[in-house]
């Protein structure tokens, strides 16, 4: 009886017709979507701890920063001759300053170098390498530049699928890179230590710039607390290392602001000494903390580059023939390695052959 | 637990049905495979090996895709499975060179074998343009008590599935069987890289000495 239902249903049915699965019934997002699923990872513990212990510390160093703000701007900002330089040029001048950056600098480099040279060697860059040079010079120079302004910079991917991450990313990214420049423009245009107030450009770009990011951060570590999802389980400790660091360095620059406006040195002294060392243990720690980003992003984004002008090209054979365009060099990679453990005495050549 | 993979390539007579079994449950685009069977010849006539190699994601224990995300897209489950949040991928393509295997696709415009066919129609409801997308071990159907549609459509049980932590799960026992019965160790793909990956290999067991030539051996005897 079953059977012959089973028959008149299957005769009545469109060849066409999609069989129901169930899971492709679910309501929801897409079925490869975390949602669905049982979320990861590390425990649960450090996930609502470290957010509300950051959220807090960071919540409450803002309100002091700001309290000390209101009570001792008022009269600096119409000061002409109070200046972070020569007041603290007495305890640290910016020449001492700059020589510890270049000691720092390359240590940084150091690090990130060692850093960057495992994600490349993981990537496989070396074994594209011979692929990517097919494109010639001026290709590769273009679609570097257009990783560099596009994607680095402009951050495409946000700002074409998500507009409001992308404004929230950029008040970070800008605000850090105009405290860069404030820093840049200080140590050119300032070689003698003088005294500037408020409205100087050095002061302006890296109040706007800390400004700027501060308030980007407020909305990372909201959603550092709230988005269970922005737990990896693997770079969690990074995240959070990352926001605290910035917001902290970010505070004590502007309490070295205000308390040096307030003309109280000794405060400043402190503050700018603090200050120093939060950017000190920020950058240091940049490889190994999200800030690594910054690095780890492009450079993937630029390999992903190439694979796509390749494939476009038409100048690999391999690229074009293998059925999943875009990764001859590391199938060749992993066939290589395969063949060490079947067969360790096959003579070379090896091929792929790609069949349609 | 630990889901794993294992792949007996002494089974694998490279029919392709995995990846054709892996299109059809997972309704990937055209030029998306996350089940591909790379056909391999190595040595020149008359001294020719030819061996198959099936591969998919490797859910690395230390998936650099994961850390490479700037989008906190990519997670891991609790049974050990990497998973692309669909929702959450802005298609940073950081992921994709990050992957030492290149088993995680990215294209900016799906393109479809068929699009007004109602199996398409389907699919493309549940991919989305310029979203990363690699192969989850069929989760949608382990969470349901199966096994990946590649294993089941496998011809020659080549592909075997199961939980690496139960001493008891078909791939523990299969694997310890092979190790007592052929002396065979389960291998992993680029191990050398640090990744953990738990899609394992094992060697096909007829040695290379046999079928590779030996000294002494004339043009056209095998």
């Amino acid at each position: 009886m079953i059977d012959k239902q089973a028959e008149a249903q299957a005769e009545q049915r469109c060849p066409w017709e999609p069989l129901d699965l169930g899971f492709q019934r679910q309501a929801g997002p897409p079925v490869y979507g975390a949602h669905p699923f049982v979320h990861p990872t590390v425990g649960k513990a450090p996930q609502r701890i470290l957010p509300i212990v950051t959220g807090g510390w960071f919540v409450t160093t803002l309100l002091l920063t700001l309290v000390v703000a209101i009570v001792l701007v008022r009269d600096a900002i119409l000061s002409e001759q109070l200046g972070t330089s020569i007041d603290l040029g007495a305890w640290i001048t910016t020449e001492t300053i700059d020589r510890w950056a270049m000691v720092l600098g390359i240590l940084l480099v150091i690090l990130s170098v060692g850093v960057m040279a495992r994600v490349i060697h993981r990537a496989g860059f070396l074994a594209s390498w011979p692929y990517y040079r097919t494109l010639g010079w001026k290709t590769i120079a273009r679609i570097f530049l257009r990783t560099l302004f596009d994607d680095w910079l402009a951050v495409r991917t946000l700002r074409t699928n998500d507009k409001r991450r992308w404004a929230i990313h950029g008040l970070i990214l800008y605000g850090f890179i105009l405290m860069l420049a404030s820093t840049t423009v200080a140590d050119f245009l300032n070689k003698e230590n003088n005294p500037h107030g408020f409205w100087w450009i050095s002061r302006i770009l890296g109040n706007a710039g800390g400004l700027s990011s501060m308030i980007g951060l407020c909305f990372i570590a909201w959603r550092l607390w709230k988005d269970d999802f922005e737990n990896n389980g693997k770079t969690w400790i990074g995240d959070i290392a990352f926001v605290f660091l910035l917001t902290m360095t970010i505070v004590t620059g502007f309490a070295t602001e205000f308390t040096t406006y307030g003309t109280n040195i000794q405060a400043a002294h402190v503050a700018f000494g603090v200050h120093l060392g939060f950017i000190i243990v920020l950058l240091e720690n940049a490889p190994f903390t999200r800030f690594n980003h910054v690095l780890i992003t492009p450079v993937l984004a630029f390999f992903t580059h190439l694979n796509e002008a390749l494939v476009a090209s038409h100048r690999v054979a391999a690229y074009e023939e293998e059925p999943a365009p875009g990764r001859h060099a590391k199938s060749e990679r992993i066939v290589a390695d395969a063949i060490r453990h079947i067969a360790p005495d096959a003579r070379p050549p090896v091929r792929i052959r790609y069949f349609p | 637990m630990k889901l794993g993979f294992l792949v007996d390539l002494q089974r694998c007579i490279g029919c392709d049905m995995c990846t054709i079994a892996c299109k059809q449950e997972n309704g990937t685009p055209a030029d998306v495979f996350f089940a591909r069977v790379l056909n391999v010849e190595a040595g020149e006539y008359p001294s020719v090996r030819r061996f198959y190699l099936p591969v998919l994601c490797n859910q690395c224990e230390d998936a650099p895709c994961l850390k490479a995300c700037p989008n906190k897209a990519i997670f891991r489950r609790e049974d050990g499975i990497v998973i692309i949040d669909q929702d959450r991928c802005k298609g940073a393509g950081a992921c994709v060179s990050a992957c030492p295997y290149g088993n995680i696709y990215l294209t900016s415009e799906n393109q479809w074998y068929t699009p007004d066919s109602p199996h398409e129609a389907v699919a493309k409801e549940r991919v989305k343009d310029h979203v990363a997308m690699k192969c989850t071990y069929c989760a949608q159907r382990v969470d349901n008590g199966l096994e990946p549609a590649c294993v089941v459509a496998c011809p020659t049980d080549a592909r075997i599935f199961g939980d690496l932590d139960d001493p008891d799960s078909k791939i523990s026992r299969y694997i310890a069987e092979q190790k007592e019965s052929t002396d065979r160790e389960p291998f992993g793909l680029l191990e050398q890289l640090g990744t953990q990956p738990k899609t394992r290999y094992l060697a096909p067991v007829n040695k290379p000495e046999v079928c590779l030539e030996t000294e002494g051996t004339k043009e056209g005897e095998y």
